[in-house]
């Protein structure tokens, strides 16, 4: 009957998007088109206020010649990476055993996943400062009482101690994913590699691996983006003199009031980020070219 | 079925499977001869999957034995074990083409490269699909499909064939032509073979033996005119067909029907009359040997056949009839006479609100 009905989008549902696009806009569009425009431009302040305002590229060009932006973003990429790898590692084993387990277990596990996600990331990263510490840390302390060593490790303020913290607050947004992914999988598909002789580790590697590309896809984009950019973990656990391109930003924009040196950090990060979730989404799509020609 | 004294080539003896307080399985005994295809029928929840996937080795019973061919097919590990298995909507492997699937099983073997390649080929070609050897699943139809999983069990040459509602998600003039197709195939490989199912037609149409099961235990074996012409019990009349119940009293080994019909009956006291509908015979009110009276209440066409609904004055539900579409036929609202056309394929059963009781 009516024909409005067949008016499409523009008069249905865009409009209904039209609020939440106007504040993602002001939020998130404004903030960085500032920041990005800082990043090109010569900005003279005075007491606060902006006095002169002229565009340059120079600081992208000291940026780019600088070790010390070298040795910030390598650090910040191998530290992301490797947070992405040992998540991966840590994580499967849970979402399989998740796979595998009974109703009740299956739920214990999402919830033990779950629970640390409820608590800030700040108290979690404290709660390694803890475990971590030099003199008074749990780690340090047993160790010492089982006399396996003769003094305190070093384990706080170092690297290690950013990886294991990371590792362990990004975990869940690793397993999650997976979880989401590996049990929408057919039970019978393990079945039928089994049936024709496949061993249960063939299996895991031959069908189960490969159709949880999608969750590792994910897991991986998210957890990567997240431990390149994050700034708390680092600053807490690797101390004062950590550098990365995080803490680099915040020495830049914070302590040293260089507004445009921190906007062009900022805008190389962001770069950096979007190329390698970019790569990674990549890659999964390679790994999935069985369902794309499925649907071609 | 094998009778008494012939080897069996499957031979399933006392095999229960508990889940929980839940008896999946109680005491099932099956045997089935060499080359032989038999059914497991049952409502879903019968435990006729549950035996499938005991005989293939996904579950381990908790009791009982299950041979193979002599062997004791439970003391062999689920991956090493001489059967195929086609599942419930295939299970096919999304991420690989037809070819691969289906050499699979050949590859984990470590079967040589020739063998392979030329074991893959006689298994595409025994289900037509060599064209579609570079196909992904998803870009197959329902039906291909199946005959991909077919083929991925038959290259391996096993002893036994499970398949499990091979067919239940293809459409009905689908599924008719793949009953027979499938048939077809697995004669002509000459394996011996068990299907699941809960459609009835499907295990007339397929097997060569039907094992009737309910809540657990096999009610009846046999094949499947035996099955449907003598069935073992009420439930048994009813699943593998339709069936009418007069409900009547047998004294000294008889029930008497009005109009002085007799049917032997091995019970006493309350019990059901089943007869099936095309057993039944409309003719006009008053004919001689007419069982029943009624009233039609609707006719429809069923193929070459037409089925009658018909009111019985003392009967509890409606009567079924099944006529040839040929010759007069009764109208809706005309009042009608039934009479049996064999008394012999009768069957008396003790009521089944009593047997409940």
């Amino acid at each position: 009957m009516s024909t409005q009905r067949a008016g499409g989008w523009a008069s249905g549902g865009a409009l209904l998007a039209l609020p939440s696009l106007a504040f993602v806009l002001v939020v998130a569009g404004l903030p960085l088109a500032l920041l990005l425009s800082f990043a090109v431009s010569d900005v003279g302040m005075s007491r606060g206020a902006i006095v002169s305002w002229s565009l340059t590229t120079e600081h992208f060009i000291a940026a780019v010649g600088d070790p010390l932006y070298h040795a910030a973003f390598a650090r910040s990429f191998t530290l992301a990476a490797s947070v992405t790898v040992l998540c991966l590692l840590f994580g499967f084993p849970i979402a399989y055993l998740h796979l595998r387990s009974p109703g009740w277990l299956r739920t214990v596990i999402l919830v033990a996943t779950i629970a640390p996600l409820l608590t800030s990331a700040i108290v979690r990263t404290y709660a390694w400062i803890v475990i971590l510490g030099r003199q008074r840390g749990l780690l340090n302390q047993a160790l010492l009482g089982l006399g396996l060593i003769d003094e305190p490790l070093r384990l706080i303020n170092t690297h290690w101690a950013v990886l294991i913290g990371m590792t362990q607050i990004h975990l869940p947004i690793m397993v999650l994913p997976l979880i989401a992914v590996m049990s929408r999988q057919d039970p019978r598909l393990e079945d039928a590699a089994l049936n024709l002789g496949a061993s249960r580790l063939r299996t895991l590697r031959d069908v189960t691996l490969p159709l949880a590309v999608p969750g590792i896809g994910a897991g991986a984009s998210l957890v990567f983006a997240l431990s390149y950019t994050t700034f708390v973990v680092p600053q807490l656990l690797g101390g004062g003199n950590y550098l990365n391109a995080a803490t680099m930003i915040y020495e830049q924009m914070i302590f040293a009031l260089d507004w445009s040196k921190g906007a062009v950090t900022a805008a190389i990060m962001l770069a950096t980020c979007l190329a390698t979730v970019f790569a990674i989404t990549m890659a999964t799509r390679r790994a999935m070219r069985w369902s794309d020609q499925a649907r071609a | 079925m094998s009778g008494q004294g012939v080897a069996a080539f499957l031979d399933v003896a006392g095999v229960s499977k508990a889940f929980g307080a839940h008896a999946a399985l109680d005491d099932c005994t099956l045997a089935v001869r060499q080359g032989e295809i038999v059914t497991l029928l049952g409502a879903s929840g019968c435990g006729k999957t549950t035996l499938l996937r005991i005989i293939a080795g996904f579950v381990a019973p908790d009791s009982g034995t299950v041979r193979l061919g002599g062997q004791d097919a439970l003391a062999m590990p689920v991956n090493r074990r001489p059967i195929g298995v086609v599942f419930q909507s295939y299970a096919l492997f999304p991420h690989m083409t037809v070819a691969r699937n289906v050499g699979y099983g050949l590859r984990v073997r470590g079967v040589p490269r020739e063998e392979q390649r030329r074991r893959l080929a006689e298994a595409l070609e025994l289900v037509s699909l060599t064209a579609f050897a570079d196909r992904y699943p998803a870009q197959l139809s329902g039906g291909q499909q199946q005959r991909v999983a077919l083929a991925r069990a038959l290259v391996l040459a096993p002893q036994l064939l499970l398949l499990d509602e091979p067919f239940s998600a293809l459409d009905a003039k689908l599924r008719a032509a793949m009953q027979s197709e499938v048939r077809r195939l697995i004669k002509s490989v000459g394996i011996t073979a068990v299907f699941v199912t809960h459609d009835q037609d499907e295990a007339m149409g397929i097997s060569d033996a039907i094992a009737v099961m309910r809540g657990g235990r096999i009610e009846q074996a046999g094949p499947p005119a035996e099955v449907y012409d003598r069935p073992a019990s009420a439930f048994v009349a009813d699943f593998v067909g339709a069936a009418n119940h007069w409900p009547d009293e047998a004294r000294g080994g008889r029930v008497t029907l009005p109009a002085g019909l007799s049917v032997p009956s091995r019970v006493i006291g309350r019990v059901s009359v089943m007869v099936r509908p095309h057993n039944l015979e409309p003719c006009p009110v008053g004919a001689e040997g007419a069982a029943w009276r009624g009233r039609v209440a609707f006719v429809r066409p069923s193929g070459p056949f037409l089925e009658i609904e018909v009111l019985v004055e003392g009967a509890p539900l409606p009567f079924r009839v099944t006529v040839p579409r040929a010759g007069a036929v009764p109208a809706p609202g005309e009042a009608v006479a039934l009479r049996v056309r064999d008394l012999s394929a009768c069957f008396v059963f003790p009521r089944l609100d009593q047997a409940a009781a």
